[in-house]
């Protein structure tokens, strides 16, 4: 389990801290996706309840967002000027994956009975939710007005919540490892 | 289950709120859309240099939408169809490879972006006579082909007088600020009488500038005599405007007083230095202006 969530941490660097624009950050941005969608796989794995494999199939369609929509920002913008919202879309996307990702961890730690790690899975789902949904309000009115203000502290409102996102994927594969050294130092009989 | 299903609650809010943010915005977008670049009122004194190739840089600005990739790159006064004239939204690139600036040029304020056209070339050919003519239209053509005739406010020409004679009068000192005042101050050699002031563009710019001949309004200091050695203060203080229309027009105006000595000679002098400053420009200035000029063209 925490080789997924650490897969997951790295890969949301990658696809956090580069946006898509040009074709290095590109490559970039696509190892990350291709990263944290092994990184599900790899929990998948270990999870019996199939929530985990069907975040796999979300977090191609994140990945297929992001890089489309940021390529065809340049082509859109005078064409179609609602293009400007596509790092909203793409942050909605993302909080799809996450909050997915969550939810699942949640259930599969309650699973094992391990109340902890769920509570913290579900309390870190609902704080990075709320960060998301500030960061969100502020960028939609500075996509919409171009106002400076709000674009800076749009900027860190989402900046935010990425960092909170790290936090809280290393903190579940913490959890994991010292789950798996309770498990390897007490046997179950 | 019970509080990860409030946690479902929230995602669902949140998933519903951006997509009302989403829709509301690209609502405003279109909302505040121009169909068409709009053009500030210019009220122009403008001198015409014959010689002198790049002489004169007239500016001129417009507000677009914002992100509007179409730039000016020719513009052409419908009063003058026989001079073409170069523009660009470049400053200081009059050849392509010169151009320093990358990306779409202009302000941004909100929906909207305020854009500067340089036009140069004034310079007129010999044949062409355009002292007192004045301007009003203008048509500009688009780097994508597009292009549209303009109502760009008046621009009067005026051809600088060669000086033939040793002038009555001496230049003391000139000065402008960037608060919008400016004085200028000339030392009379011999007694004058002021005889004329001209300032064909006073009455449109009311609202925006203030000059005054000694503190006296010009019409009010028409026929004062200045003895020898006396002093003549010509200042002005620019005004912020009555309404958006006047707030945001842009102007250089040199008014020109006719002076006339004992011997009935007339003399005449053009006095510089008062122009519109830098502009605070806002979105809700913006679309107060558009909407404001969209109801007087009607």
């Amino acid at each position: 389990m925490s080789k997924g969530y650490r897969k997951i941490f790295w890969g949301t660097i990658l696809v956090s801290f580069l946006s898509p624009g040009g074709s290095i950050s590109l490559v970039f941005v696509l190892i990350g996706w291709t990263i944290l969608t092994s990184g599900i796989g790899a929990l998948a794995e270990h999870s019996a309840s199939g929530s985990f494999k069907r975040l796999e199939k979300v977090a191609v369609a994140a990945a297929a967002v992001s890089l489309v929509a940021g390529v065809l920002y340049e082509l859109l913008l005078m064409r179609f000027p609602p293009i400007v919202y596509y790092p909203i879309v793409v942050m909605a996307v993302e909080l799809i994956l996450f909050h997915g990702i969550f939810a699942a961890s949640y259930e599969y730690f309650s699973g094992i009975e391990d109340a902890g790690t769920a509570r913290m899975a579900e309390e870190k789902d609902r704080s990075y939710m709320v960060l998301m949904g500030i960061a969100l309000v502020v960028l939609s009115v500075f996509y919409t007005f171009n106002h400076s203000v709000t674009g800076v502290l749009g900027f860190f409102a989402s900046l935010i919540s990425k960092i909170y996102l790290l936090g809280s994927m290393h903190e579940l594969k913490k959890a994991c490892e010292e789950e798996k050294s309770i498990e390897e130092e007490q046997p179950t009989a | 289950m019970g509080e990860m299903e409030k946690n479902n609650r929230i995602f669902k809010g949140i998933l519903v709120l951006a997509l009302i943010l989403i829709l509301a915005g690209s609502g405003s977008i279109y909302y505040f859309r121009l169909d068409a670049p709009v053009f500030f009122p210019h009220y122009y004194d403008l001198r015409v240099q014959r010689d002198d190739m790049y002489a004169e840089n007239l500016v001129l600005r417009y507000v677009t939408n914002a992100y509007d990739t179409r730039e000016v790159t020719a513009a052409q006064f419908l009063e003058l169809p026989e001079v073409m004239l170069f523009a660009s939204e470049r400053e200081e690139a009059i050849f392509s490879w010169e151009s320093q600036e990358k990306g779409v040029p202009g302000e941004i304020h909100g929906r909207y972006s305020v854009r500067k056209v340089y036009v140069r070339n004034l310079s007129i050919p010999e044949e062409v006579q355009v002292d007192g003519k004045v301007i009003r239209n203008l048509k500009v053509q688009f780097d994508d082909g597009s292009e549209m005739t303009v109502d760009i406010g008046e621009l009067h020409l005026y051809e600088p007088q060669r000086k033939e004679e040793e002038s009555p009068y001496e230049h003391v000192s000139s000065s402008g600020s960037s608060d919008g005042t400016s004085l200028t101050v000339y030392r009379m050699l011999e007694e004058l009488t002021l005889t004329e002031t001209k300032s064909p563009l006073a009455d449109k710019l009311k609202g925006r500038l203030d000059w005054r001949i000694d503190e006296k309004l010009p019409e009010e200091a028409v026929g004062h005599v200045y003895g020898e050695r006396s002093l003549l203060n010509v200042s002005s203080e620019v005004l912020p405007g009555e309404d958006s229309m006047d707030a945001y027009a842009v102007f250089d105006v040199h008014p020109q007083l006719t002076f006339m000595d004992g011997e009935g000679k007339r003399f005449t002098q053009r006095f510089y230095n008062m122009r519109s400053q830098a502009e605070n420009y806002s979105f809700s200035g913006l679309r107060a202006f558009i909407r404001e000029r969209g109801r007087r063209d009607e």
